[in-house]
């Protein structure tokens, strides 16, 4: 139990120092939403769930390790959030305060389960503290996704060069527009709209291929 | 959704989409939900270019769920609402009797302990207001301080014990300066005294040494 918090406490320390350059870019505007669904705007919200789920979602499966109490933990960090939208005063990026509240989340779950796998476990050797950590998630959800992700970076590979570079400088290097610009050599608004044809042509594709994903 | 909107939302994802773009996005993604699919698909194709898992919107429909299935503290009046029809619980307006009878004992008890420390204080630190009855009754010395009595101060003549004192009305006479002086090197002696004891206790850090030499140098006049 105490070895699992340790590694919960390290994990954490290591993974806040690693501020990616997309976040550090994120920090500004995601307060217009936050004060949107601080009012009751319940749409900003979802955008917000939307937007950093699955960033969370890597962060927590680190922490559980089990596909199933990961969005367990999920699903109440941002019941949370919602509930505690007053006490963001937005001295931190919106991102570090919600991958606060998911850590803290995670360590709560992890040891009631833990608690939990002793109560219920006969042995004290130690190996339901394993299971807990080694459980997978349903292989059919993951091929799902697989399958998804394939099919996205197919269609990204399909793209034109000018428009998969701009994209790409923006996704994976997390360069603002005007970096991007720069880079490039062109004006911000080709670059908006190099982008914005990207991801369009993106979003048709696998909407007809796998229609009704995103919207159940 | 028109290709500008679209446009607009896709700079939102990029937090680069101006304050006006912006409103207006979340203004219409309480009546379009075509709007959320087209941004969630965005956010799909951000999380797999940084090999992040992807979800879909079933998350969110748990999420929505669960904050559907409690009070509502600024519930809006939009169609959300409308669609969803949250349920809705109100909060009792008071205290139940037992809480409210509690908080006022509590209340009551933190008065009359510092009402009590407050008038043992007082007592403590100045009986003078007291001095009656503590006449009446046992002479209580609290604090004694052992200061040399003085009582050449006032000279007076013919008074031959304290049963003459009380009958006989006592006449002063005025100090000369040499008496003054006398009685002033009289007082201070022992004072000085006194104080080198304390210095010797306290030790030297303080200013006391200073004030002692003065002392010694330059009488007062």
């Amino acid at each position: 139990m105490v070895h699992v918090i340790v590694v919960v406490e390290f994990l954490e320390k290591t993974l806040l120092g690693m501020e990616s350059p997309v976040q550090k870019v994120e920090a500004d505007n995601d307060q217009l939403l936050v004060d949107r669904a601080r009012l009751g705007d319940r749409h900003a919200f979802d955008l917000l769930v939307l937007k950093y789920q699955s960033r969370l979602l890597s962060l927590v499966s680190r922490l559980v390790s089990n596909q199933s109490d990961a969005l367990d933990v999920l699903q109440d960090t941002f019941v949370k959030a919602y509930r505690s939208l007053n006490t963001f005063r937005g001295e931190s990026a919106f991102y570090t305060w919600l991958y606060r509240i998911a850590v803290n989340t995670a360590k709560n779950h992890l040891a009631a389960r833990v608690k939990e796998s002793k109560d219920v476990s006969v042995d004290d050797d130690g190996t339901g503290e394993l299971s807990v950590l080694q459980d997978l998630a349903a292989p059919e959800d993951e091929a799902a996704a697989e399958e998804l992700q394939r099919a996205i970076l197919h269609s990204i590979e399909q793209l034109p060069e000018d428009l998969k570079q701009a994209l790409t400088l923006r996704e994976l290097e997390g360069m603002s527009y005007d970096e991007i610009a720069l880079a490039m050599n062109c004006p911000i608004g080709t670059v908006r709209s190099r982008i914005f044809r990207a991801r369009d042509h993106v979003v048709q594709e696998i909407s007809q291929k796998f229609p009704g994903t995103f919207l159940s | 959704m028109t290709e500008t909107l679209r446009q607009s939302l896709s700079a939102l994802v990029d937090q680069e989409a101006t304050e006006f773009e912006a409103r207006k996005i979340l203004d219409a993604t309480k009546s379009r939900g075509d709007l959320k699919e087209y941004w969630a698909s965005c956010q799909a194709i951000s999380s797999t270019m940084r090999g992040e898992s992807v979800l879909g919107t079933s998350l969110l429909d748990r999420i929505n769920a669960e904050l559907d299935g409690v009070t509502e503290a600024k519930p809006i009046a939009d169609d959300y609402n409308q669609e969803v029809a949250p349920h809705v619980t109100f909060l009792p307006t008071k205290e139940p009797l037992p809480n409210r009878f509690a908080a006022l004992t509590g209340q009551l008890a933190i008065a009359a302990s510092i009402a009590f420390a407050v008038v043992v204080g007082v007592k403590v630190v100045a009986p003078v207001d007291t001095q009656p009855a503590v006449a009446a009754s046992e002479p209580l010395e609290i604090i004694k301080f052992q200061m040399p009595v003085q009582k050449e101060t006032v000279s007076v003549d013919g008074v031959t014990s304290a049963q003459d004192a009380v009958e006989r009305r006592p006449v002063a006479r005025i100090l000369t300066e040499q008496d003054m002086k006398q009685l002033v090197s009289n007082r201070l002696s022992p004072y000085l005294i006194r104080h080198a004891e304390n210095t010797a206790v306290v030790g030297g850090t303080s200013v006391l040494p200073l004030a002692r030499i003065m002392g010694r140098d330059e009488p007062i006049e």
